[in-house]
């Protein structure tokens, strides 16, 4: 009897919660999503404006200007991520795994670059502030789907998508949302991704690029120095290692000892005896900083001191010793004490009044944060322009954006469209260590753009 | 040979970070029969707080180590006090579970403190490096060296001379036939953990020197490298903790100059103690020269 | 159908099955935010992962921290099978069981040789020889960088990807819902029966004394091999179901999945170790506990005294003691050191508790619910 009891009851439990909740489901979601709200803070950073330079605000237009061919369009509704009066990005980066090494500061170079739009330009299209969501991916895929479902209804797009994984995990999502996500790695591999926003050089250009200038240029070594390769084993790794061969078989040398590494390593004895023995007058390093740091280490132990070669995920600043000596690094941003550079000018002068309070020092990491959001920045403005702040207003502001001037901050500026009209960026600046130049301890060499970039395709 | 002999110390200066280590988890397994995680929170803490003294208060390198070893005995006394005291009857995977909190609890103390998520602390020795007959070692892997053989043998007059000692081998063997005899149990447990605390500092400070000055918390994971050359050694031997190291972190970088098979995968270096370990485990579970148990019906 | 009542012996019980009955049947329709459903999802993963686990620890006593290299072997065969090979749902299910249970089997005769401390490091090894396997059989995991689990099939009889029901369209999200939790409930049932049936004593026997045990005539060897590949099954599905939400997989380091190895274990520990429902208990309580610090941080922030800052970072102005992600993991390694101190048998056990107090009050009765023993390793 009691059975009986128990099974009708939760059957009838069940369809008359099933009836009521079918009726009033179906706005649900958005209610949801609202909830999340933060309070504006943007106009309460006190921060020391120097409102003194009205000449300044001319060459602040890190933007590219546009045709003028478009008729300024109407305000943009309210979509997900903007209420009408503020614009939501979203930042799946990693604050607490084994990358938050690049992630803490790249976020914080992103707030500087929103702080100063908000601040000084009133906004995108002068009216909408900015606001940041982040959410800690951990580098791992199933915590970035999690921090992705969170913050997609409430961001208008993906401001910054750390490290591959993560990347890979959210792009079906992202395809499926059509939300335009901005890659923070891995230029090469996204370039051709409707949805992706792609910023800065291919790793592969960049090895193609060292290579380059290391055999022809640089007057360290020819195609004759016995050269060799340390790549960590993930994508990053990978393209960079694809890269690196394919301009070796176009210069004409060989890579006599190729060895890998994990991140996480804590151990570079047989790596570097291995490098030694095969007598490595050079080393290309795509690899992470501080296993980086690890391996110079221990080459300063086995008495092995070669030319390194470096990507730029391989060096920062903060681990860079006086055993860096022979260190070059192929970068995107210029050299942080190169006034000449109008964008840089900016940039350290932004860094210094929105810095957060710990007295960090400018690096190429809080650099990189900073100059990724240019592109976003252009993209609102477009989509502004556009009228339409919606998903699919920005994925149509995307096709039409064109080139995205950033004032000599990146080697050479990325031409945006659909994926068959873009032009990534593909010149890189060599840089050595030089403890003598902080705050990044580097000094520019040279700027190049291989020939042999043209012959490599990307994502191939 | 060349290749060997390098290869072989730098397996032995790797070996020794991981008896460092190892000698603190043993520390703990003779006093109160259980693994204690919480070993790599205290290289974690201990690491920063010695760079927090030495790099960003200028205080002498070797002073700060010492007040940080010290600090850190503190802590561990302190968890000892607060947490593990009330557990001793637990079962033995309740109380390493426990010491996993712990240890979670302290890594999440890192960042909290130091808010760069990188930072370098520069010791005095990179760089510095003799030649012996051809193999060239680093001031570094030297120190780690010194410092593993100073702390064994301290061990070893401690567990040999001291009351305290004495009676902590006593409380290790039957902790109610030690209460008998007027053995504070108690107090062997304080030890213990004091011990294990400072002597984690010590494997940080070498594993920190030992990666190019590079300060991340990751070095807190090392620890669980070092749980094999523990087992290796036999649980509740400091010698064997100390050989075990050593066995494991040859193992670990001879591997990763000779062995160079594809299907071996990339690294296989890293899961080369764990295998070491477990091959040695079947034939000999309580070690190289750990104490034989008895099952009790 | 009599038996499978049986299960419930009390009124209480019944209608709190009744009631997850219905709280997982009407969620969907209440909440359609994907992200709730995801973390739904997630937590329902953790749930059976511990449901295993708890069959493993709580009911036969062996100690491990391996149950995120069965959920990664799950989740890997899941993709190698149901999206590489488009084999239907419930073969890729029963691929994922038999390969993470068949690993099980595997490590039972090393339970058998080792106790205890020596069990826990063995599956450590465990899930570092794991991870270094998918990090290099390329062909089969996709090696570092990963493998895409697009495509996959989640349709037996209805398919839960594209889910319509009286013309009610879900998300794919909310299919993934029903599923997982349909597989939670099933697996439930096959939890509580195994307990309390011949089998299920023969267990706790072994967890209780595994010698004394075998000398009245239960086959600890047999008995030990089989739970481990139960319970390396359960996980091994846990992580089909898993890799079906994230749609992507990398096998990380081994640190990191050691780190998971510790969450279902204290899904367990929190939820109610020995007890059925303790794992689904515990799942809904830790699982979701990161993405309601995120989701709620500003209510849960408040000026810290002394040092007159923010608890929480502000990711606007980075003033704050500790980011969300911290904050969240100290919450839970001091939920998992509290409960372990004070309350061994968890959140179940707490409810128990009361209920038996209230029940004092009223009529007196000697229904305290199951008999919880703590986790019991004998050297």
């Amino acid at each position: 009897m009691t059975k009986k009891l128990w099974l009708v009851s939760a059957l009838l439990l069940t369809f008359a919660l099933f009836a009521a909740a079918c009726g009033s489901s179906d706005d649900s979601g958005d209610s949801a999503g609202s909830d999340t709200t933060e309070p504006t803070d943007g106009s309460d950073t006190t921060a020391p404006t120097d409102g003194t330079e009205p000449a300044d605000s001319g060459s602040d237009a890190t933007v590219a200007p546009d045709d003028g061919s478009v008729e300024p369009a109407g305000d943009p509704e309210p979509a997900p991520g903007f209420d009408g009066e503020t614009i939501k990005l979203g930042y799946l980066t990693d604050e607490s795994g084994p990358l938050a090494i690049l992630g803490v500061p790249l976020t914080t170079g992103s707030q500087i670059y929103w702080d100063y739009v908000n601040e000084e330009l009133g906004g995108v299209g002068g009216r909408y502030q900015v606001e940041l969501a982040t959410g800690d991916t951990k580098d791992d895929p199933s915590s970035a789907v999690q921090e992705y479902q969170r913050l997609k209804d409430d961001s208008v797009l993906f401001a910054q998508i750390l490290s591959t994984p993560p990347t890979q995990a959210v792009l079906e999502f992202l395809k499926e949302d059509n939300i335009v996500g901005v890659p923070g790695s891995l230029a090469g591999t996204w370039a051709n991704e409707a949805v992706l926003m792609p910023n800065g050089a291919a790793y592969e250009y960049e090895m193609i690029n060292i290579a380059d200038w290391f055999v022809n240029d640089s007057g360290l070594g020819g195609v004759d120095t016995v050269q060799c390769v340390v790549s960590v084993n993930d994508l990053y790794g990978e393209v960079g290692l694809d890269g690196l061969e394919y301009a070796a078989g176009e210069l004409g040398f060989e890579l006599t000892e190729k060895r890998t590494m994990n991140r996480n390593d804590t151990d570079f004895a047989a790596t570097v005896s291995a490098l030694d023995q095969a007598g490595c007058e050079a080393v290309y390093a795509i690899t992470v900083p501080r296993e980086q740091s690890t391996m110079m280490a221990e080459a300063a132990t086995q008495g092995f001191d070669p030319i390194w070669l470096g990507a730029l995920p391989s060096y920062l600043s903060l681990l860079a010793g006086p055993n860096f000596e022979k260190f070059y690094v192929a970068l995107d941003n210029p050299d942080f004490n190169d006034t000449s550079v109008p964008g840089m000018v900016d940039f350290l002068e932004r860094f210094e009044t929105y810095k957060p309070d710990s007295g960090a020092e400018p690096n190429s990491f809080f650099f990189s944060g900073y100059y990724q959001q240019i592109a976003v920045h252009a993209l609102l403005e477009k989509a502004v322009e556009l009228g339409d702040l919606s998903r699919e207003g920005i994925a149509n502001a995307m096709t039409q954006l064109g080139e995205v001037e950033t004032d000599g901050l990146t080697a050479e500026n990325y031409v945006y469209g659909a994926p068959e009209d873009r032009i990534p960026t593909s010149a890189s600046r060599i840089f050595v260590y030089d403890p003598d130049n902080p705050p990044n301890l580097l000094t520019e060499l040279a700027l190049l753009d291989s020939e042999l970039n043209d012959g490599y395709e990307l994502g191939g | 040979m060349d290749k060997f002999l390098q290869l072989f110390v730098s397996g032995v200066a790797l070996g020794g970070i991981y008896a460092l280590i190892a000698l603190g988890f043993v520390v703990i397994y003779k006093a109160t029969g259980t693994f204690n995680f919480a070993q790599g929170g205290f290289v974690l803490l201990g690491t920063y707080l010695t760079y927090q003294l030495a790099v960003e208060w200028e205080v002498n390198f070797y002073l700060s180590t010492l007040i940080a070893v010290l600090a850190m005995a503190g802590v561990a006394m302190l968890i000892e006090r607060t947490v593990l005291r009330r557990m001793m009857d637990q079962p033995a995977f309740t109380i390493i579970l426990v010491t996993v909190g712990i240890l979670l609890f302290l890594q999440q103390l890192v960042p909290i403190i130091w808010d760069e998520p990188g930072l370098r602390f520069a010791n005095p020795w990179l760089g510095e490096v003799v030649d012996i007959g051809g193999v060239s070692i680093s001031h570094a892997n030297i120190w780690t060296v010194v410092y593993a053989g100073v702390v064994f043998g301290a061990f070893a007059l401690f567990f040999k001379f001291t009351r305290t000692g004495i009676g902590m081998q006593a409380a290790a063997l039957d902790q109610e036939a030690a209460a008998a005899q007027g053995i504070s149990v108690a107090r062997s447990f304080q030890v213990s953990w004091a011990i294990a605390g400072a002597v984690g500092v010590l494997a940080g400070v070498m594993l920190t020197a030992r990666g190019g000055d590079a300060l991340t918390p990751a070095i807190g994971f090392v620890a669980l490298r070092a749980l094999p050359a523990m087992i290796l050694g036999g649980l509740d031997s400091p010698g064997g903790a100390v050989v075990g190291g050593v066995i494991i972190g040859v193992a670990e970088v001879l591997t990763a100059g000779y062995l160079e098979y594809e299907w071996l995968g990339a690294n296989f270096s890293s899961v080369v103690p764990y295998l070491v370990l477990i091959f040695v485990l079947l034939f000999r579970p309580s070690g190289l020269f750990g104490t034989k148990e008895v099952e009790r019906v | 159908m009599t038996d499978d009542l049986r299960l419930l012996r009390s009124a209480g019980a019944r209608i709190g099955a009744a009631l997850a009955v219905a709280a997982v049947v009407v969620t969907p329709l209440l909440i359609s935010s994907d992200f709730w459903m995801s973390v739904f999802i997630a937590a329902g993963v953790f749930a059976l992962g511990g449901l295993g686990l708890n069959l493993l620890t709580g009911y036969t006593g062996q100690a491990s921290l391996g149950q995120a290299a069965f959920v990664l072997i799950g989740a890997y065969t899941a993709a190698w099978f149901g999206a590489d090979k488009g084999w239907p749902m419930l073969l890729w299910m029963a691929a994922a069981m038999l390969a993470a249970g068949l690993v099980g089997a595997a490590i039972g005769p090393f339970a058998l040789r080792f106790k205890g401390n020596y069990l826990v490091v063995v599956s450590i090894a465990l899930v570092f020889v794991t991870v270094h396997v998918l990090q290099n059989w390329d062909s089969f995991s996709g090696g570092f960088n990963g493998k895409s689990v697009g495509g996959i099939s989640l349709s037996f009889l209805v398919d839960f990807g594209d889910l319509s029901i009286f013309g009610k369209q879900f998300t794919p999200e909310q299919g993934l819902f029903y599923l997982t939790w349909i597989v939670v409930g099933l697996a439930t049932l096959a939890v509580a029966n195994i307990i309390r049936t011949r089998p299920g004593r023969a267990l706790q026997a072994i967890r209780d004394r595994d010698v004394a045990a075998e000398v009245i005539g239960i086959r600890v060897a047999r008995n030990k091999v089989i739970v481990f590949a139960l319970s390396g099954a359960m996980a091994g599905l846990a992580g089909g179901l898993d890799a079906a939400r994230v749609g992507f997989l990398t096998p990380g380091v081994a640190e990191s999945q050691l780190l998971l190895s510790i969450r279902y274990v204290a899904v367990i520990v929190v939820g109610g170790v020995g007890t059925v429902v303790g794992a689904i208990v515990g799942a809904l309580f830790l699982g979701p506990l990161p993405e309601l610090v995120e989701e709620f941080s500003d209510k849960i922030n408040f000026t810290v005294p002394l040092v007159d800052q923010p608890l929480l970072k502000d990711s606007a102005t980075s003033e704050g003691i500790m980011s969300n992600a911290v904050f969240s993991e100290i919450l839970f390694s001091i939920l998992l050191v509290v409960f372990l101190m004070f309350q061994p048998r968890g959140l179940v056990g707490l409810w128990h508790r009361m209920v038996a107090s209230l029940k004092r009050r009223g009529t007196p009765t000697d229904d305290a619910g199951p008999d919880i023993e703590p986790v019991a390793t004998p050297h």
